[in-house]
């Protein structure tokens, strides 16, 4: 058996159930979850801001171990240890799969969103979306990279090269891209939206915190 | 001005001029397996050090509502 928070309505607290384990189908993989970040799209989820499938395991910040392999999966082994993400599965075959914009499929799927995700003991997943982990990170410590470092990073790329950021809200993304930023040689300005979060100083003056309303300095 | 949420508030209106020479809003939609695969090496090369904090999975409520109230420094993170 397996255990997990589920969602049975928007508005309603995460229910603690018990299932099946799922069987791995053709091609997928089961992951053992050691650690599940929590992201404020759970939150959404949960509060009904934005709307998937229902009932819902939510949770998108996955690490674990393989431990069980669909028929026909290669790529991947049993113990192997592995990152679970919000993109779950794309068609492969839209316009945007097939010009590099698969964030942009016309069929995804999305980890604790419109697939079970990871506030549970165990999930199913895609191997195409499973990424190995990097030595040095330990699966706690690892799970915000998935979600909050990932989207953070895409955010950083689409931010081009300016040499001074404002960082807006420093949340779960921010003060991993603050560090991503110093280390890149930028200045950084954290402009939390409570005192109670402002951000640690990063290597010298490079890290400036702020608050919200303030005007990022040229 | 990057936005990387999925679901924000309404956008306050603002004076044209701020928008004026080239100046661009966008939002980050999910993520692909390109970004991935750029990211968590360099995470491990910077090193990235994440501010966690563990949970038990069936505090995923009280999770929950500690981001609600913006009571969080760096990440929740639930431990089955």
């Amino acid at each position: 058996m397996m255990q997990a928070m589920q969602l049975d309505a928007p508005g309603k607290r995460l229910r603690l159930v018990e299932r099946p384990l799922p069987e791995p189908g053709p091609g997928q993989v089961r992951v053992k979850i050691t650690a599940c970040g929590v992201c404020r799209t759970d939150l959404h989820v949960a509060d009904g801001d934005i709307h998937g499938l229902l009932p819902i395991i939510p949770g998108h910040e996955i690490v674990g171990r393989i431990d069980a392999l669909g028929r026909g999966v290669k790529d991947f082994a049993v113990g192997d240890r592995v990152g679970v993400l919000w993109l779950g599965q794309t068609c492969g075959h839209c316009p945007c799969c097939r010009s590099h914009r698969e964030n942009l499929c016309d069929h995804p799927e999305f980890t604790g969103f419109t697939r079970d995700g990871g506030f549970a003991t165990h999930c199913l997943a895609e191997p195409r979306f499973c990424f190995p982990i990097p030595e040095g990170f330990d699966d706690i410590h690892a799970a915000p990279l998935l979600c909050a470092g990932l989207i953070g990073y895409r955010a950083y790329k689409l931010a081009g090269d300016a040499p001074v950021l404002g960082l807006y809200g420093f949340g779960a993304a921010a003060h991993i891209l603050a560090q991503l930023a110093v280390w890149h040689g930028r200045k950084v300005f954290a402009l939390p939206a409570k005192a109670t979060q402002r951000g640690r100083r990063l290597r010298g003056n490079r890290l400036r915190v702020g608050r919200l309303r303030d005007r990022v300095p040229a | 001005m990057v936005c990387a949420g999925i679901h924000m508030s309404d956008i306050p209106g603002f004076p044209y001029a701020d928008l004026w020479d080239e100046c661009s809003i966008l939002s980050v939609a999910n993520l692909t397996r390109e970004d991935g695969a750029e990211f968590l090496p360099l995470a491990a090369q910077v090193p990235i050090r994440t501010h966690v904090r563990p949970m038990p999975l069936g505090a995923a409520n009280e999770a929950l509502g500690r981001l609600r109230n913006g009571d969080v420094e760096g990440a929740l993170v639930l431990v089955p």
